[in-house]
């Protein structure tokens, strides 16, 4: 059931989110269609113009993701202060504000897959899902850093902002290189070698689906954690 | 209504200590004067009420609730000094935030004053001046629907004819629908005869927690040649001294003992409320010191 106030939340997160969308899209559909008309008016090509219109549905799932990403990695702190004004609780905005991106994520998949019909035959709903899944994970992630920037001052989201995705780049050149020591590939020998057990668990579509929903609620949390943590800052 | 409790609050901003070990009780309906010099920690205060920043150790409860959910932040309205609408917001957006969060918002009232504040709902909260945004928060505040209505400096930047109307609309608003309000402000003199009861922070910590009847009843100013005053407010709280010549005036803070006599050349007055603030805030330092 939701309540009074977290409609409130979920009716401002939307709101601002459509104004964002609709300026983005305005601006950056407006000049791709000026680029393509300033390419007509020297070339003279009419066939070549309306060919270049058909990237722009191309253009708008960009933007669309792009948008809705970005919006919940900048606007946490925004939201805090305007809800806490308002006599909101933060477990009112965590949930107004999830209820919001699980809502517009799934209306931007729909949007995104209506799109994508411009460019290409509906594809398998295992394609589609995959795709709806991808989008929900990175638009979850990115609330999860925008919620523990909310809770850093100027200087230190320099720092963590600078820092963080230097360690997250060493971190992931350390695991392919660990990867790569263990050598293991789809000959015989590595079913039935040292690594076999390893190979089996890679092997299984289980297991990523397993760490997969591991990686959701550690995000989860964590965006809860920062959530509930938020205070009014002084800078 | 229920009593608002702040209970042993103690704040620290890494290791500088902003309030130590704080705790009073607010009483339904009733007006407060929140006093204390600058840096003295009375926006922090009023920012853990509100639940906006944590205390390091302490409560704040609503009856017996914390205040950190719906039901009891919904009760509590601040406006600080701090914007913390969007930067593109209009003072009529404020108040359909403050309607839709808190319900039966005045628009009737708020929009009356906002044209003796001569603003227009329509202006942008960002693009006013510093006296305007004033006035516009506490329209804001006055006509919100909560039991507990804090403002943090709310003549800031308002000349002295928006003074009085402020004083004016908070008379009025109080009359019409009786709810506590704190007002934290350094003009003194102007709130002696709004607030029922103060509240001093002094070195970090409630200095005075009293009726304002019941604070100035026991101030006083004693003057006339030093022996006398000396021998006649011997064992009493003195503030502070002043001399001029032979003649001392002493400020007391205590009761006058009715058994002593007074003697002829000493004379006995009262203090008001910011005078009483500053000896009381000074530390007791001698001015002849």
């Amino acid at each position: 059931m939701i309540s009074h106030e977290q409609r409130l939340v979920i009716t401002n997160v939307f709101r601002r989110l459509g104004w964002a969308l609709a300026f983005a899209t305005a601006w950056i559909v407006g000049l791709q269609l000026v680029g393509y008309l300033i390419e007509l008016l020297i070339n003279h090509r009419l066939d070549s113009f309306l060919v270049s219109l058909q990237g722009i549905p191309g253009t708008l799932i960009f933007v669309f993701n792009l948008v809705l990403g970005f919006y919940f990695l900048i606007s946490a702190y925004e939201d805090f202060k305007w809800t806490i004004q308002n006599g909101i609780s933060r477990k009112t905005l965590w949930w107004g504000r999830l209820t919001a991106l699980l809502l517009a994520s799934c209306g931007i998949w729909i949007i995104d897959e209506l799109l994508s019909l411009f460019d290409h035959p509906i594809t398998s709903w295992q394609l589609m899902g995959m795709h709806l899944l991808i989008l929900l994970t990175s638009v979850l992630t990115l609330q999860m850093i925008g919620n523990g920037f909310g809770l850093l001052n100027r200087t230190w989201k320099w720092i963590v902002g600078i820092g963080l995705p230097i360690l997250f780049i060493l971190l992931l050149m350390l695991l392919i290189r660990a990867m790569v020591g263990l050598n293991i590939g789809y000959q015989y020998n590595a079913w039935v070698g040292p690594n076999s057990i390893l190979l089996t668990i890679l092997s299984s579509s289980a297991t990523w689906w397993i760490v997969w929903v591991i990686y959701i609620i550690i995000v989860v949390s964590l965006s809860k954690i920062f959530n509930d943590r938020m205070q009014l800052r002084r800078d | 209504m229920e009593q608002l409790k702040i209970s042993h609050v103690t704040k620290k901003f890494g290791r500088h200590l902003i309030l130590d070990d704080v705790s009073f009780t607010l009483e339904p309906a009733k007006i407060y004067g929140l006093l204390g010099r600058n840096g003295a920690g009375k926006s922090t205060l009023l920012n853990i009420i509100s639940n906006r920043i944590f205390p390091t150790s302490g409560s704040v409860k609503l009856g017996d609730q914390e205040v950190n959910t719906d039901q009891t932040l919904g009760k509590i309205f601040l406006i600080g000094e701090d914007n913390l609408y969007y930067k593109q917001v209009k003072i009529n957006q404020m108040f359909d935030l403050a309607d839709a969060a808190y319900g039966n918002f005045d628009y009737k009232n708020a929009e009356r004053m906002l044209k003796r504040f001569s603003l227009d709902g329509t202006h942008k909260f960002a693009n006013l001046s510093t006296g305007q945004k004033t006035a516009a928060k506490v329209t804001l505040a006055l006509n919100v629907n909560a039991d507990y209505i804090f403002l943090d400096e709310p003549v800031l930047g308002l000349d002295a004819n928006h003074r009085e109307v402020f004083y004016q609309e908070l008379i009025k608003s109080y009359q019409a629908r009786p709810r506590t309000i704190v007002l934290s402000t350094h003009l003194i003199d102007e709130i002696q005869q709004l607030v029922e009861h103060v509240i001093l922070i002094d070195n970090h910590r409630v200095l005075e927690d009293a009726d304002v009847e019941e604070l100035l009843s026991k101030a006083h100013e004693i003057s006339g040649p030093a022996k006398l005053v000396d021998q006649y407010t011997e064992g009493l709280n003195i503030l502070s001294t002043e001399d001029l010549g032979n003649i001392r005036t002493a400020h007391v803070f205590d009761q006058l003992p009715e058994d002593r006599v007074i003697p002829d050349q000493v004379q006995i007055g009262h203090i008001d409320l910011q005078h009483l603030f500053i000896y009381l805030t000074n530390g007791g330092v001698d001015k002849n010191d």
